[in-house]
């Protein structure tokens, strides 16, 4: 089993999945008829590179899973920021319907991801 | 770090820290891929002879400004089998070399059949009259019945269907049984 570096590259591009174009095809066609146990190099690797993706998984899956709870907490963020926004702006409306002269002044803003309520006893309209 | 986040354009601008990155996270599938050749040549890895393995199989890649390596196309396949193969065949190589100076571990390993010579006598193809069968059809017989490879593996091997794998062989076999020959390479008297 001695194929030259260009029939390698070709059965090693056929191992790892790549598309190999017409003319590609048939000179590795035509050294697997000539040489078969080209083939078997060629299981042999994807063989070998399934077994240390299998064996690499377990890793990969708790950090997978670090990723998407990180992605969670960063979409709860994201979502209670606009909801901070949207509830201030609801949360003001409410207070400001309220058409009867009140003796303080009350106050709700989105401040980055939270919602400030400040009530000003002091402030009274006249 | 990861073998697919590995940063070719570094690598081949000569970087010398991309080349110790890259050594680093495709030995294991290089150590994998000669492991798996010398077993399948019924060898127990000799330290030494694993690592010129190893190692020639890295010179191999690195060399003619990484001729072979550029073949491997970032992103349209797996970086791992790419290597294995490469790997396997060139400890196939530096086995075969250190069976013509002998040391201590291969003294006692048998040289494997050469395949060649299997095959000329024994084998399909040889026997196929030219132009009955496509190069595809031969070659599927060639994997089913001289290497005896199932459909799924044929299928791997040629990047086609099971389905097609299985057209294939039933239309070469209808063709050898109309021109009167059967699979193990005897003629069919009563064709």
């Amino acid at each position: 089993m001695t194929p030259n570096d260009d029939i390698l590259g070709l059965a090693a591009q056929r191992a790892a999945g790549m598309k190999l174009n017409p003319d590609d095809q048939d000179r590795l066609d035509a050294a697997l008829l000539a040489d078969p146990d080209l083939a078997l190099l060629i299981l042999d690797a994807q063989d070998t590179a399934a077994a240390l993706s299998a064996a690499a998984s377990p890793t990969r899956q708790a950090s997978t899973s670090r990723a998407t709870l990180a992605a969670l907490i960063m979409g709860l963020l994201a979502c209670f920021g606009v909801g901070a926004t949207a509830g201030a702006q609801l949360a003001g409306g409410l207070v400001s319907a309220n058409k009867a002269p009140s003796a303080h002044q009350i106050d709700v803003r989105a401040i980055g991801d939270g919602l400030s309520l400040s009530f000003d006893a002091a402030r009274k309209k006249k | 770090m990861d073998l697919d986040q590995t940063d070719f354009a570094a690598l081949y601008a000569g970087d010398d820290r991309a080349w110790s990155r890259f050594v680093l996270t495709a030995r294991p599938v290089l150590e994998a891929a000669v492991r798996a050749t010398f077993l399948r040549q019924g060898l127990t890895p000799d330290a030494g002879l694993f690592q010129d393995a190893v190692g020639d199989t890295l010179e191999r890649l690195s060399a003619r400004d990484f001729a072979l390596l550029r073949k491997f196309e970032p992103g349209r396949g797996s970086l791992s089998a790419f290597l294995a193969v490469i790997a396997g065949s060139t400890a196939a190589n530096t086995l075969r070399s250190a069976r013509r100076h002998p040391g201590a571990a291969l003294e006692a390993a048998p040289e494997p059949a050469a395949p060649a010579a299997q095959n000329l006598t024994h084998s399909i193809a040889a026997v196929v009259p030219e132009g009955v069968l496509t190069d595809r059809e031969k070659l599927v017989l060639v994997l089913s019945f001289d290497r005896d490879l199932d459909g799924p593996d044929i299928a791997r091997v040629l990047s086609i269907s099971d389905n097609t794998v299985r057209v294939l062989k039933a239309r070469a076999l209808k063709k050898l049984r109309a021109a009167g020959i059967q699979p193990d390479g005897s003629f069919d008297e009563a064709a």
